[in-house]
């Protein structure tokens, strides 16, 4: 047996060093361990900021989140009053929600433990349900450099502005199949834009149709809701856009670019073949006046369901203010053709040159017809209300839009002052740069109170038209030639408006100029003209602030007419006026084949 | 590799299918030359480990695919053989005596996803489900998530709310159709 | 599934097994009649959890940091123990397939009263990531009673310690019934274990 030594047996007891060190244990475990800074916790949602677009439930690979209605939150436009329910019976915290958030809205804390005997209160709604680390400062956001949404446009093609002043071809070339893709793409189909579309077209439904390629079931979803899907993937307002959740973080989706894509994709021939509409004769007569948006929008639907429809229209061709009023830079006529020419097919008998109240008169279109619609639009041109204002060289923007549509002269000279800030005045003034004037655009306030679709200003900006704003018009005069005109106006300042409205301008009486000029383009406002209605009709009709009253499918009191358009709506753009034909024939329906009123 | 494709190519009816990597290739056998082949490359191209037997279900064309992958230990390549089998009919020669584990892979195979191999040891053992009395479920036909509602309930309380439909009840009643 | 006398058939036995198990139901725990010896035994009940050593799912890797020198679970009472009849805890650790879930019944079955279930992660609640899985049960309490949940995926250890502190907490309390539930609503547990599992080849109840 070897000897043993000292130092074997004391060695065991080295190890009593260690008592004096301080112990690997945590003493209070619980709470000497918070998460790590992003540590991915438990979720937080800043509900105001949230819209609802259900875009985390549907990444949500375990199921685990619930759109559910949350108290003292309603549904409006850009919000669908719904939130996110969580279900921790689910959750994985992969973070994924965070991640596609569209708002930002959603995070998570860094505290992990949650401990109950009754599982059902696992199911919670962040943000409603408070929870202990609602105000939890840190845990896991999004990095803001890195997202999974794509938030870029592809660059749309354009003609530069020196090219597009020496043409009235179409500034915007449209997509390339690529770009059309990859836009398509960046939809995430929360359907929170459907609301907001006054004519509630199914917009991810027809984008989906670019991803996947479909183009002639893409034009069948548009031609549900809009048969001037030509047209508005150009010229329309695209309110879609303001409410697309992606504008959020980033550039909206270009949901007008892309419903021009589908059209631009489908020959007209093709039209019929693709649509497929059978009509069945239902005997019955309904009148049109106005072939405008609103109009054929109207005798569109009414022809689907069967009715027989005339439209009476007062020009040479269909389109309303499409064709008159927007120049064909923005809106060739072959592409308003295109539709035009697709809703005629189905049947409709359209009397061009037709004004009602001269060459028939209103009452007998509504004793001959079992429904009256008539959307007329704003066609006469408000007054400046300035003194010298009937000069002859003062000219309406309407006249000039509509004289250069019909390839007319508008004889506008060489140096023309616009007044006004909507899109008339634009479209004026960018014609008149086109046929080689130089622009003035004055206008009362500033830039950024300007009516007009911020594209149209900026493409005006770029095509040299002088902006100059707060300029108030106070006189119009004679000049010394018969071809000029002189008007004197008065730089303005912006007030504040007490009572919290936008800030109105006041004229500073020192600070007047006097300018001449070859010509005055008012473009300021239009009202409507109701000279052709009877009496007793017009007794009937109820408006407000210059629009009819109308129900919520266009029906006045008088249950046999129904307006639509600029007239009737407030926002009074193109796809109003469509989505008005489209209630209005809804209208017509009910009242005709049901024989009840509408609500 | 390419050498080895050739030399098969000549003894046997295979074909390559694509080389997807400088050391990994597939080539397709007819089901009935596969054990000769397979048993070519074990004992005559070093092909001596059997890295595993998968099938994948190409329900769109009606067929199994079996998937038998070999590796080769000195030069560290791998060859892939694809048996194509008939989905109504699925039924392959064992390959047990060549790789005991052959079996078990077999036996996987069977249970989820119906495939026979006639002769296999413990073929219809259960392998890991028990009491299984559905369709095999692996196979494409069989829909996961309606069996589980069936068959294994979940918390009450989810339901989840369409925006879409919210949103027209709320905002625009009656409008469009 | 019951004879005449109220026993349970064990129809998944083989005749020739038919004796080696009781066929008697097990009958609910009463408490001590005096409040304060109960109350006495509640305390210590919950100062000695016992775990028993079955690692169900992926969860169970948590319970080994719980046991070692960080979190010291020991110095709690806690302590794993190798065989269903000496423990009293029964940590379901996240997913349990139907397979599983057989051994679970089986192991819950035999250990001794007072005992209790702690259900780990989401899984146990609500199927979680293995929601739409042809094999895996969604949610524990249909087939054994839960006492406290926690949910996470999977929870930390120190989730896993706060739901230990919670199981005591009821445990003093007197409000740990989980097991007396599985007694009294055996009928419907039981109904719900066969649905899933196909292949009962064990007596009903497994003493």
């Amino acid at each position: 047996m070897p000897k043993m030594k000292l130092k074997d047996i004391i060695s065991p007891f080295y190890v009593w060093q260690r008592s004096f060190e301080k112990p690997y244990t945590n003493n209070k475990p619980i709470d000497e361990r918070p998460g790590a800074p992003s540590y991915r916790g438990f979720h937080v949602n800043d509900i105001e900021k949230c819209v609802g677009c259900g875009t985390c439930e549907t990444i949500c690979m375990n199921n685990a989140i619930d759109m559910v209605p949350v108290e003292n939150l309603t549904a409006q436009v850009g919000d669908s009053g719904l939130r996110p329910r969580f279900d921790y019976g689910r959750c994985c915290w992969c973070a994924l929600c965070v991640d596609i958030c569209t708002t930002s809205s959603l995070r998570m804390s860094n505290e992990y433990a949650w401990v109950t005997d009754n599982p059902d209160d696992f199911r919670f709604t962040p943000g409603v349900d408070e929870k202990p680390w609602d105000d939890h400062p840190l845990g896991y956001r999004r990095d803001p450099d890195y997202s999974l949404l794509k938030l870029e446009r592809p660059a749309m093609t354009m003609l530069s502005a020196e090219e597009g002043l020496n043409s009235f071809d179409e500034v915007v070339h449209g997509f390339t199949p690529e770009q059309a893709i990859v836009e398509a793409s960046r939809c995430v189909e929360c359907n929170i834009c459907v609301a907001t579309c006054p004519a509630h077209m199914n917009i991810p439904g027809y984008i989906k149709t670019i991803r996947e390629q479909d183009f002639e079931q893409g034009l069948r979803l548009l031609y549900e809701t809009n048969p001037f899907s030509s047209t508005c993937g150009r010229i329309c307002t695209h309110r879609c856009e303001d409410d697309c959740v992606i504008s959020h973080l980033g550039k909206p989706l270009a949901i007008r670019w892309l419903k021009r894509y589908i059209t631009d994709q489908i020959p007209a021939e093709k039209y019929q073949q693709i649509l497929q509409h059978k009509i069945t004769e239902n005997g019955k007569k309904v009148a049109i006046v106005g072939a405008g948006p609103g109009g054929l929008s109207a005798a569109y639907f009414l022809r689907l369901k069967g009715y027989q429809v005339s439209v009476y229209e007062s020009a040479e061709k269909a389109g309303g203010m499409l064709r008159y009023g927007v120049p064909t830079y923005r809106l060739p006529d072959d592409a308003l053709d295109k539709d035009i020419d697709y809703i005629l097919s189905l049947g409709v008998s359209i009397h061009y040159q037709t004004t009602v109240g001269k060459e028939i008169d209103f009452q007998v279109l509504y004793d001959e017809n079992d429904a009256v619609f008539f959307s007329t639009g704003l066609n006469v041109p408000s007054g400046l209300r300035i003194k010298g204002e009937d000069h002859p060289r003062v000219l309406s923007g309407l006249q000039v839009l509509c004289d250069v549509a019909s390839q007319r002269d508008p004889g506008v000279g060489k140096k023309v002052a616009v007044i006004g800030g909507g899109n008339v005045a634009m479209d004026a003034a960018r014609v008149c740069r086109r046929i080689g004037a130089e622009v003035t655009i004055l206008y009362r306030r500033r830039i950024e109170d300007m009516p007009a679709d911020p594209e149209e200003i900026e493409e005006a900006q770029a095509e040299k038209c002088k902006f100059v704003t707060q300029a108030i018009p106070g006189l119009i005069e004679k000049a010394k030639s018969l071809k000029q005109v002189v008007i004197q106006w008065g730089e303005a300042e912006m007030v504040a408006d007490d009572n919290g409205g936008r800030p109105r301008p006041v004229l500073q009486e020192d600070k007047m100029h006097t300018d001449s000029y070859d010509c005055i383009i008012s473009a300021i406002g239009q009202a409507g003209n109701y000279s052709f209605l009877p009496e007793d009709i017009k007794q009937q009709l109820v408006s407000q602030r210059g629009k009819f009253t109308v129900s919520n499918h266009q029906q006045t009191s008088n249950t046999k007419v129904f307006i639509g358009g600029d007239i009737a709506n407030k926002t009074a753009d193109a796809i109003s006026a469509i989505a008005d034909g489209q209630n209005a024939a809804i209208g017509i329906d009910e009242v005709l084949s049901l024989g009840m009123g509408t609500k | 590799m390419k050498s080895l494709i050739n030399r098969l190519t000549e003894q046997f009816k295979v074909s390559l299918e694509k080389q997807t990597k400088s050391d990994l290739c597939f080539i397709r056998v007819n089901k009935d030359d596969a054990e000769q082949l397979i048993r070519h490359c074990r004992d005559h191209e070093s092909y001596t480990h059997l890295s595993f037997l998968t099938a994948i279900d190409r329900i769109e064309d009606n067929k199994f695919t079996l998937t038998y992958l070999l590796h080769n230990y000195q030069s560290h390549q791998s060859l892939g053989v694809h048996v194509e089998l008939d989905r109504e009919n699925p039924v392959m020669h064992s390959l047990h005596r060549l790789w005991g584990q052959m079996a078990t892979y077999q036996r996987e195979l069977k249970e989820i996803y119906g495939i026979e191999f006639p002769g296999s040891p413990r073929l219809n053992d259960e392998f890991f489900l028990e009491g299984w009395d559905q369709i095999p479920p692996m196979r494409k036909e069989f829909s996961t998530v309606e069996f589980c509602e069936e068959r294994f309930p979940i918390r009450e309380g989810r339901q989840s709310t369409d925006a879409k439909q919210t949103m027209k009840v709320e905002i625009y009643p009656g409008r469009g159709e | 599934m019951k004879n005449e006398d109220n026993t349970f058939a064990n129809n998944g036995l083989l005749p020739e097994e038919m004796d080696l198990f009781c066929n008697a139901r097990p009958v609910p725990y009463e408490p001590y009649s005096i409040e304060v010896v109960e109350k006495f035994f509640n305390w210590m009940r919950a100062n000695s959890l016992w775990i028993m050593a079955f690692g169900t799912g992926c969860g169970a890797i948590e319970l080994n940091p719980l046991m070692t020198s960080r979190f010291d679970a020991n110095r709690y009472g806690i302590q794993v123990r190798p065989t269903p009849r000496q423990s009293s805890v029964f940590v379901i650790g996240g997913y349990s397939s139907v397979k599983t879930l057989k051994r679970i019944i089986r192991s819950y079955e035999q250990m001794q009263g007072p005992k209790f279930v702690l259900a780990l992660g989401i899984c146990t609640i609500n199927g979680g990531m293995y929601w739409d899985s042809y094999n895996t049960i969604k949610r524990l309490d249909h087939y054994i009673p839960v006492d406290v949940y926690i949910t996470g995926c999977m929870p930390r250890p120190e989730a896993l310690l706060s739901g230990f502190f919670e199981l005591k907490r009821k445990i003093k309390a007197g409000e740990c019934d989980g097991a007396n539930r599985y007694v009294k609503n055996l009928d419907w547990y039981k109904d719900n274990q066969k649905r899933v599992i196909k292949k009962w080849d064990m007596p009903d109840y497994n003493w």
